[in-house]
């Protein structure tokens, strides 16, 4: 992009189509400090989606309704990992900032709100369908909105500005967003962190495998997963709560912080049977299609085509190998009969 | 509150920068808080935003927001750069489409139209910053063309003067030869003309061996200072060091070396005439070259030529291509497409010619800069920058801070008279008519006596004060 070469994007029609904290941030996820940088319309659309998913969020919080009772486990466990969690980001934001790395605390800052507040608290906190929120989780929830808040202030400061104020009625000049307190919080606990990590871990091998044999979220699945380490938390209810399974934690017994070792194990049985019976059936179509094909070629009398006998030869190669195929998924599928 | 499904930053942007601006939570008053301020390195006030300034501004109002997050007193001082080119180029064309040429109405009603036209124009930028979102303390906005920038930037340049920073120097402007003026770079029109390309032969002294060069501008050799090689062109490496000789004339030229020259092109020999070409001028200036001016500034040759004093320069070009054919020096003449420049005024074509203009002496003023970098007072984020930066100031050539132009901070210098160091140089014209008499010791000048420099300061003096004019602190 370049001035001279008249080939760069007019700012105001990006303001217009992305909003402002768009393209600011759009500008910054592309520029790490001192370097040339390669400018892409779709960042300042990422930072447009960004707008859209902390709105949304705001949207949610607003959306529910309290009622009096306990603040769940799984609530409880979600509070104390975020708070952790935002000691652990400020402290980088805080040095990314000291050392005019803005593009690192953006991220940072993205980062804790996408992946951290939104894909993980606000689930694991959030009330049932139709249910409701106790008031303590629900005033826990709002302060560390607000907090974010402050910290995505300067890279989107009208957004956080407008839910700044529908979050609460503050009438006074200095009750704004713009002059409020920028949040001191001591460096997060790094254990309860990673036993995080791996929740959210054994929560992505349970989602993968859904995904890869086809099976709804809806329908329960029990498993277990290896762990090095130990777990100290009972993260059954986060489980059942954010992926409809119930795992075995089985531990090496060390004393380590806990890590994962290979993929959850989740007792598929029939399902696992049908996925793969169906898989064989749909290679077995393709390659007899293949076999067919290349009979078909062998069969043409042109003798230019075959001038080549070496040609030939890898022709018929690949139909052995075809058939060869058939016949062995089709053994498979007769044992799973 | 009813909230809507969807995020509309248009609504909501203009909305809360009034409630900022209103509540006046840009504006800052010096206090006992940590200071945090910010000076915007101004926007042409000519300009329109583009993705440069969003990503510089932005990064600004990321420090100072966050600045103020953290309770520290922040400050971000707005402004326009008066951007003498651009701007002063906009108000000429404007003239010329109502048929006025700036020349016909003179330095005060052009400057009326300048002023005028910033009216109208300047600060579009600025409204653009707002839709960024850009905090700045707008009550601070400043123009560098204001009452105490233009008066702090004249009186910078007097004390760079007095403190022997800045002195008159010799320099390539485009000359008019008809109009016998000094043109900026505006003011020439390139036009697509057929040339002849002259290939001439210099003989190497005490040898039989030539060099060829080629020229569209033969006469022009009789001011030559050198010939230059590549240093790596190892078709002539038997004459590092030797001489040749200038044809008709037989004057002694150095061959020097310098990779300036591209060895693929012609012959890889190149002519050197200082006076003569902008080029040729930085290369002598490198090689500590003698500086031969061969012409008068009514386009005639001088005694200098030896040959042509008094001859016009283009009866010289037909003269010489004859002389050098008979003395045997002329191996070859093609035609040639080039660009030349013409005069806009006249439609005669300009010479380059040197003048005197004024330099601020770089040496000593970057020791401070490179300095206090190097005693960690000034750090680069990333750091790696510091090399760039040493590398530029360590390397950089005596500025040249006149331009031939009107809009813009008036050079402060007074003649009295037709040498070139009758001048004085401060504020007033009733000073510089005391300064002048002492100097010359002659009291019987008058105000009459006295012409003010035509030209404006360069940018550089202007970036000097600028920091603190912002503050309001005066180098006065």
């Amino acid at each position: 992009m370049s001035k001279t070469l008249g080939n760069s994007p007019d700012p105001i029609e990006l303001i217009k189509k992305y909003g402002a904290d768009g393209v600011r941030v759009g500008m910054l996820l592309c520029a790490p400090a001192g370097n040339d940088i390669p400018f892409d319309e779709g960042l300042c659309e990422q930072g447009r989606n960004f707008s859209n998913k902390i709105w949304n969020a705001f949207r949610l919080i607003k959306g529910w309704e309290v009622s009096e009772k306990e603040q769940p486990l799984e609530a409880k466990q979600a509070v104390k990992w975020f708070n952790s969690r935002i000691g652990t980001v400020l402290e980088e934001i805080n040095d990314s900032f000291t050392k005019f790395r803005l593009s690192e605390a953006l991220m940072s800052s993205y980062k804790l709100i996408w992946d951290d507040l939104c894909s993980s608290y606000l689930e694991a906190v959030k009330p049932a369908y139709g249910g409701k929120i106790d008031p303590r989780s629900l005033k826990e929830t709002i302060e560390f909105f607000e907090t974010t808040l402050k910290i995505i202030h300067p890279f989107m400061p009208f957004l956080s500005e407008e839910i700044w104020h529908r979050l609460a009625d503050r009438p006074e000049k200095e009750d704004a967003l713009i002059v409020a307190k920028w949040p001191e919080q001591e460096k997060g606990d790094e254990l309860l962190q990673r036993e995080w990590e791996v929740l959210s871990e054994i929560l992505s091998d349970v989602k993968n495998q859904r995904n890869q044999y086809g099976i709804s979220p809806k329908e329960a699945l029990t498993g277990s997963v290896n762990i090095s380490g130990r777990l100290n938390q009972d993260f059954s209810r986060l489980f059942k709560k954010l992926g409809n399974c119930t795992i075995d934690i089985i531990s090496d017994g060390g004393d380590t912080s806990p890590r994962k070792n290979g993929v959850v194990s989740l007792d598929l049985g029939d399902k696992l049977q049908e996925e793969e019976k169906k898989n064989l059936e749909k290679e077995l179509e393709y390659s007899k299609g293949f076999a067919k094909s290349v009979e078909k070629k062998l069969s043409d009398s042109d003798v230019l085509l075959w001038a080549h006998s070496k040609r030939r030869n890898s022709e018929r190669k690949k139909l052995a190998d075809a058939l060869a195929k058939i016949s062995q998924i089709e053994e498979k599928l007769e044992q799973m009969k | 509150m009813e909230i809507p499904s969807k995020y509309d930053p248009r609504e909501t942007e203009s909305k809360w920068y009034e409630f900022w601006m209103k509540n006046d939570y840009f504006h800052s008053e010096p206090d006992d808080r940590e200071s945090y301020t910010v000076v915007i390195p101004p926007p042409n006030v000519t300009g329109v935003l583009h993705m440069g300034h969003m990503l510089n501004n932005t990064i600004q109002d990321v420090l100072v927001r966050r600045a103020r997050l953290q309770g520290k007193n922040a400050c971000w001082v707005p402004g326009t750069d008066h951007a003498s080119i651009a701007t002063e180029a906009k108000v000429v064309k404007r003239l010329r489409e109502k048929g006025i040429k700036k020349s016909d109405i003179g330095r005060e009603e052009f400057l009326k139209h300048a002023w005028e036209w910033k009216e109208e124009y300047g600060g579009i930028i600025l409204e653009q910053l707002k839709k960024l979102g850009a905090s700045c303390d707008w009550e601070r906005t400043s123009f560098t063309m204001d009452e105490t920038y233009y008066q702090d930037v004249v009186n910078t340049f007097i004390r760079l003067y007095e403190k022997g920073l800045i002195y008159r120097g010799e320099r390539m402007i485009n000359w008019d030869p008809a109009a016998l003026t000094a043109l900026s770079d505006e003011e020439v029109i390139h036009k697509e003309v057929n040339s002849k390309l002259y290939h001439v032969r210099y003989q190497i002294k005490d040898s039989k061996e030539y060099v060829t060069i080629a020229t569209t501008r033969p006469e022009t050799i009789l001011g030559d200072s050198a010939i230059c090689i590549h240093p790596d062109d190892t078709r002539y490496t038997h004459l590092h060091g030797k001489h040749a000789l200038v044809p008709l004339i037989g004057r002694e030229i150095p061959i020097i070396l310098d990779d300036y020259v591209d060895m693929e092109f012609g012959t890889g020999c190149l002519k050197v005439t200082p006076a003569h070409d902008v080029n040729d001028f930085d290369l002598g200036a490198k090689h500590n070259l003698e500086i031969i001016n061969i012409m008068n500034p009514n386009g005639t040759l001088n005694e200098n030529s030896v040959l042509f004093d008094g001859v016009d320069r283009f009866k010289v070009r037909k003269q010489i291509e004859k002389d050098l054919e008979e003395s045997g020096n002329l191996v070859e003449v093609e035609s040639y497409q080039n660009k030349i420049g013409y005069s806009e005024r006249t439609d005669v074509v300009i010479e380059p010619r040197l003048s005197l203009q004024w330099w601020v002496k770089m040496d000593d003023i970057v020791k401070p800069a490179l300095q206090s970098v190097k005693d960690g007072e000034i750090n680069f984020y990333p750091s790696n920058f510091v090399n760039t930066y040493n590398h530029w100031l360590n390397n950089v050539k005596d500025w040249c801070v006149s331009r031939q132009l009107w809009w813009g901070h008036r050079i402060p210098a007074w003649f009295y008279g037709q040498g070139d160091d009758d001048f004085v140089v401060c504020v007033t014209a009733e000073e510089a008519l005391e300064k002048a008499k002492s100097k010359s010791g002659n009291e019987a000048l008058t105000a009459e006596d006295l012409k003010q420099d035509e030209d404006v300061i360069g940018y550089l003096v202007l970036f000097l004060v600028m920091a603190y004019v912002c503050i309001q602190w005066s180098p006065r």
